[in-house]
């Protein structure tokens, strides 16, 4: 026998699928988090496979032309000049009395007038090194504007509404604390709102104004989300059915609580 | 030059970009995104070792799969099957890489499965799972212009088929070219490209964004030095 005492460099190591499931540095996002609460397995299909979907959701089209326009209304004048408006939406197939002109109608009595500053769809990244472990958190928020000492992050909504406050979406959390540094720099607080713009809908919850105490807080709770990932043994599914009834890989998932079919094609019986 | 560099040449960070091209070793990423996909190509490439059409037989995939993984392994290995049948093939045999002298690049990296058929006619499969929808004319794609250009001494003949399928969705795209999609045009593009390429690396300053979450550049990136 010879004993071994370590492995050549540049020699290939042999690892398990499980040892090759997460990157060195894992990444969060509203979404991969928002999916890691709700069922490990799904989280792992997505976010660390990055299989294509069973059963896919509706299109979220509508959700992306009112996020894509209002984008284009902010970025190329005001939501409050009425001609400008009827114009964009024009250019874009939409009349001035639908459902669409119903979203910016209803954004625009939510929109800041006395913004100094705004961007929209800016995208952010926060590299947490230490302590253990190391993770990314990435984003792209919807709108931020400056007004009144304030970062105010907006999120736009075109669904349901699930939180009575912001503060309790883990979402709206991280996107807190992505903002907060560009805040930090600019000595301005971080506000995040959520704008639910769908008619059913009459109030938007509490928004979220978190310190800086809350906000180290928020970086514990990423850094401790990302040491279970990082432990997890398993990746379990939730086998609920509220979570799996909804659920985009609820055809292949072996711990699904309403199994399916998947609903991607396959090929004829006489192939 | 990988196709992923040619594809992102205007959209990567630039630092990334950089370290991407020059092939610094960076973080470890995970490949478990990759594995179904490998896999189907590399069991295709099996079944057709010698010329034979294809066979679920030879897709046996890995017991390493996870359950998931294993239902899109089976159904993109069903698909396989269905899309190219009684197409009897033999799978060729390419380098890693290809050397573009006039440009002073390597092509590295996959570049489809390359097939003869019983008379001699050369195929290109280029093999998909899912993704953005199939392009009209394959040579849109990046990835297509990169294996075509990998194989360009091998693809200079009378019979050339390249075909583009996506084996979630069933679809299958087929381009004949002609002597007018010429190797001319290619070599353009590529030469833009890596230009492109070496001009945003002369100064591969930093970008904070959304790409971030996969760069595995991000432990020693200025962007994030104040993390």
């Amino acid at each position: 026998m010879v004993p071994v005492r370590g492995r050549l460099s540049g020699a290939p190591s042999v690892m398990s699928p499980r040892d090759t499931l997460l990157a060195d540095i894992v990444a969060l996002s509203p979404s991969s988090l928002e999916r890691w609460n709700r069922c490990r397995r799904e989280y792992r299909s997505r976010d660390l496979l990055g299989l294509p979907e069973s059963n896919p959701g509706p299109p979220a089209d509508m959700g992306n032309l009112v996020h894509s326009l209002l984008r284009m209304i902010h970025e190329q004048g005001t939501c409050r000049d009425d001609a400008f408006v009827t114009d964009v939406l024009a250019r874009h197939g939409v009349d001035g009395v639908g459902p669409v002109s119903g979203f910016i109608a209803r954004h625009r009595v939510r929109c800041p007038a006395d913004a100094s500053r705004s961007r929209h769809e800016l995208e952010l990244a926060r590299f947490h090194r230490a302590p253990a472990p190391m993770f990314m958190a990435t984003g792209r928020l919807d709108a931020v504007w400056i007004h009144d000492g304030l970062l105010d992050v907006r999120d736009y909504k075109t669904g349901g509404s699930f939180f009575e406050r912001v503060a309790d979406d883990p979402r709206a959390r991280l996107q807190a604390w992505l903002a907060a540094p560009i805040a930090a720099r600019n000595a301005l607080g971080v506000r995040v709102r959520y704008e639910h713009l769908a008619a059913e809908i009459d109030d938007d919850p509490d928004p979220f104004e978190p310190d800086a105490d809350e906000l180290d807080t928020i970086g514990e709770e990423l850094r401790m989300v990302v040491a279970q990932i990082r432990a997890e043994p398993t990746f379990a599914g939730a086998a609920d059915t509220a979570v799996c009834a909804r659920c985009r890989y609820r055809g292949v998932c072996p711990d699904s609580a309403t199994p399916a079919e998947p609903a991607w094609p396959t090929p004829p019986d006489e192939c | 030059m990988t196709a992923g560099l040619l594809r992102s040449a205007d959209t990567m960070c630039a630092r990334r970009l950089d370290h991407e091209h020059r092939g610094v070793r960076g973080n470890r990423r995970s490949t478990q995104r990759f594995r179904v996909a490998n896999a189907i190509v590399e069991d295709a490439r099996l079944n057709h070792i010698d010329t034979r059409e294809p066979d679920l037989h030879f897709f046996a995939g890995s017991d390493e799969l996870f359950a998931e993984q294993r239902h899109v392994y089976d159904n993109a290995a069903a698909w396989y099957v269905a899309l190219f049948a009684r197409r009897p093939v033999r799978s060729v045999d390419i380098d890693f890489e290809t050397e573009h002298s006039r440009l002073g690049v390597r092509l590295v990296g996959p570049a489809g499965l390359p097939v003869e058929t019983t008379d001699g006619a050369r195929e290109l499969r280029v093999l998909r799972l899912g993704g953005a929808p199939l392009p009209a004319d394959p040579f849109d794609a990046t990835e297509i212009r990169f294996a075509v250009l990998r194989l360009a001494e091998w693809l200079d003949h009378d019979a050339v088929r390249i075909v583009v399928a996506d084996l979630a969705r069933g679809e299958v795209s087929v381009a004949e070219p002609d002597a007018s999609r010429g190797r001319d045009d290619l070599d353009e593009w590529l030469a833009e490209r890596v230009a492109r390429i070496r001009a945003r690396i002369e100064t591969p300053t930093s970008r904070a964004g959304v790409e971030c979450g996969w760069c595995p550049f991000v432990a020693g990136c200025p962007a994030h030095r104040a993390s």
